[in-house]
């Protein structure tokens, strides 16, 4: 309907023609994406702004109890809600740049001319089309204290390799690994395509001067690349800040609440513990952080090519 | 055995090796024919849809109930539906916000409050003389605020089991198990010094340490929450004995290994290579299924057990009042919780129907002498400690299971653990 009344706005005008049956086209194009962002995320992300304010009642939600910002002010001043900030940045630092750092490695490394190229390009990518579940159930299997591969090796050169995923101080980088493992396949065809659109010629041009290595990497390779990169990371900060499957599977958030992320304890909160209103909280904390995080991104990696 | 649980719950998300321990009853096959029999639903027949969380054992005697009702009945249909364990409440609240819910549920007693908005107030559609079916103290627990949420349908206490061969074999007198904390180091010591075996584990599961804590914290004359539910009380000396109690098994008397990866004490117990740990009824029928000789006697075995208590609990039935079946749905629940003769013969469970506890064919079975008379005489005594009831039972139950867990795995000092466990719980119940 809005699309009619906005051409036959336009048509009255004179002069405008092109203009108006491009626009109706436009907007008739755009309006299936439109429904389906409208439907999807814009009204679930005004909902849960909404329901932020509330103290929500799940069962009968006309009853629920306007607070205003008492859900924010509780998160400010609840531990728990701290200790899932810092699993989450923990984890967001150990994965974040050994993603995009390997991711990097792997990329250039293919991209030699060694043999064996489409085999390597396949095995890196092949993990990245598994399940979280998938993925996560393997790995605990791998990481198991008694029965586990890792630990049956382990045992031949110490006498008591550590329960990984029970263990405060290797529960989290066990996961992270699973995680490199699993998801680094995505940065590296990123970047592989990236580094196969920088031009031939500038590297012969540096050869021809006398450029080393080293020197081609830092002044044509890294800037050439630079849009690339700084998508993959901003990429894998949001999906290392919005971390859930594999630490619910793997560890439930233990021990204690040392893998408990962000996301999970949102969960809990939210399944659990039935508080939607402060669930929604959570959520909005995490979304301004991560909005933040790309922008800062977009800033400074970013540059002046984006 | 696992394997077969996970390929009869492929849609399981959690580690496999959880759920098919959290049921308890791993061992047995081909346990998640979650088919009900029903006839379709047409010419006046209401089908229900009822929800379980029951796997192994439990879930072979539900499903018999289940068959038995679906026989003797033409105008109502149970269609039996099971739900992953772990998984199970956070299913149910979803499906009973999102207007979906299931019109017949399984409740555990503690878990009734928080779902109490969305539940049938039952008092005007069951007779006046129900109550008279069930035994008293069990039938208190389904009432919340004056209104009658569920019926029950068991009492399911903590028991210790130990493996008779074992005891033989350390050359102990396999037909006096442990009765007190000094019996059980005499016990475990010297299983530990004559055996290979370990010696005693306090939850096989190793995640659900809370339940037995707060029946020993009971026990010593403590207090596991305040009287109004709003703060730990488990902070102080007694929490701390307890807690160098764990402690000590498994870091300092080595009666079991410092690791508390789940499921671990079940499965040493059914293969044989542990002597004694704490557990539920359920069990029973998983540890029919081994070739060894086992029995079961009261767990008193803490320090300081002054007022003796074992960890209990029930499952009840419920109605969501969103259900448009719900005389035929509480016509089921009353069916199947008077009618439990397999829920106590074959799951090993207490039944909460007086006919059915009081009955010759149940104090005849098998499970009777083996188990359930032990369990009787201990409600009896008064000597069940149910959880406490709260808005949200997460709120104490995750910390202590957590803490207890960095404890006995050797990762926090038993003071540290408590009073971090403590102060969580506080803030929780107080957030």
């Amino acid at each position: 309907m809005a699309t009619k009344d906005t051409g036959a706005i336009l048509s009255r005008l004179p002069g405008v023609d092109a203009v108006d049956s491009e626009a109706r086209d436009g907007m008739l194009f755009a309006i299936p994406y439109l429904l389906v962002f409208g439907v999807f995320l814009l009204y679930p992300l005004l909902k849960g702004l909404y329901m932020s304010l509330f103290d929500w009642n799940a069962f009968n939600p006309s009853q629920s109890e306007f607070i205003l910002a008492e859900n924010y002010v509780r998160m400010v001043q609840d531990p728990t809600f701290w200790k899932a900030v810092r699993a989450t940045v923990f984890f967001v630092l150990l994965t974040v740049p050994t993603l995009v750092g390997l991711g990097l490695a792997l990329a250039l490394g293919v991209n030699q001319d060694i043999k064996g190229k489409r085999f390597l390009r396949t095995v890196f990518f092949s993990p990245y089309v598994l399940t979280v579940s998938v993925v996560s159930l393997m790995w605990a299997e791998l990481y198991a204290p008694e029965y586990g591969p890792l630990n049956y090796y382990l045992e031949f050169f110490m006498s008591n390799p550590p329960a990984w995923l029970n263990s405060f101080t290797f529960a989290m980088p066990a996961v992270a690994l699973a995680t490199i493992w699993w998801t680094v396949g995505f940065n590296f065809v990123i970047l592989l395509a990236a580094r196969q659109g920088v031009p031939e010629r500038l590297y012969e041009a540096a050869r021809i001067d006398g450029a080393s290595t080293w020197r081609a990497f830092r002044d044509i390779t890294l800037p050439q690349m630079r849009s690339a990169i700084m998508f993959v990371t901003t990429v894998q900060l949001i999906a290392s800040f919005q971390v859930f499957g594999q630490v619910y599977i793997m560890t439930n958030g233990g021990p204690g609440d040392s893998t408990q992320t962000l996301v999970m304890y949102l969960f809990r909160v939210a399944f659990r513990q039935q508080e939607f209103g402060y669930a929604a909280a959570i959520g909005y904390f995490l979304f301004v952080v991560l909005v933040a995080v790309s922008l800062i991104n977009y800033r400074f990696v970013g540059g002046s090519d984006t | 055995m696992s394997r077969k649980q996970q390929a009869a719950t492929p849609t399981s998300r959690r580690r496999v090796i959880k759920v098919a321990g959290a049921a308890g009853i791993a061992g047995l096959a081909g346990c998640a024919s979650d088919s009900g029999t029903s006839t379709g639903g047409s010419g006046g027949t209401t089908t229900l849809q009822y929800w379980t969380l029951f796997a192994g054992g439990d879930g072979e005697a539900m499903k018999g109930l289940v068959d038995q009702f679906n026989e003797e009945h033409d105008d109502i249909q149970i269609q039996r539906q099971r739900q992953p364990f772990d998984e199970y409440y956070d299913k149910l609240f979803t499906s009973m916000t999102g207007g979906d819910a299931p019109d017949l549920a399984v409740f555990h007693t503690p878990e009734i409050q928080r779902f109490s908005d969305a539940l049938l107030p039952l008092g005007g559609m069951v007779s006046d003389g129900t109550s008279d079916a069930y035994v008293d103290s069990i039938w208190e627990e389904t009432e919340f605020d004056g209104d009658r949420l569920a019926l029950p349908l068991d009492t399911h206490p903590n028991g210790l089991y130990y493996n008779k061969d074992i005891f033989r074999d350390a050359g102990l007198d396999p037909e006096s198990p442990p009765t007190t904390f000094e019996e059980l180091q005499t016990a475990a010591n010297t299983i530990t010094a004559e055996t290979d075996k370990q010696a005693f584990n306090p939850d096989p599961y190793l995640r659900f340490f809370v339940r037995q804590f707060i029946a020993w914290q009971n026990g010593r004359g403590g207090d596991f929450l305040n009287a109004d539910n709003t703060e730990a009380a488990f902070g102080g000396a007694d929490g701390i004995a307890l807690a160098e109690f764990y402690h000590n098994i498994a870091n300092e008397w080595n009666w079991d290994q410092a690791d508390a990866t789940n499921d671990r004490g079940t499965k040493a117990f059914r293969s044989g290579d542990l002597a004694m740990t704490i557990n539920g009824t359920w069990y029973f029928g998983a540890l029919q299924q081994q070739e060894f000789d086992w029995g079961m006697a009261k767990p008193f075995v803490a320090p300081g057990q002054s007022e003796p208590q074992t960890w209990a609990n029930s499952h009840t039935l419920g109605v969501p009042n969103s259900s448009d079946k719900q005389a035929a749905a509480v016509e089921a629940a009353e069916w199947i919780t008077q009618n439990s003769l397999l829920w106590g013969t074959d799951a090993g469970h207490l039944p909460a129907a007086e006919g059915v506890l009081d009955s010759s064919d149940l104090q005849s079975a098998t499970v009777w002498e083996k188990t359930l008379s032990t369990f009787s005489e201990m409600a009896q005594d008064g000597q069940l400690s149910y959880m406490p009831s709260t808005a949200n039972n997460e709120n104490y139950k995750r910390p202590v299971n957590q803490a207890i867990a960095q404890i006995y795995s050797g990762q926090l000092s038993p003071e540290e653990g408590i009073t971090q466990a403590a102060a969580d719980v506080t803030n929780n119940l107080q957030g």
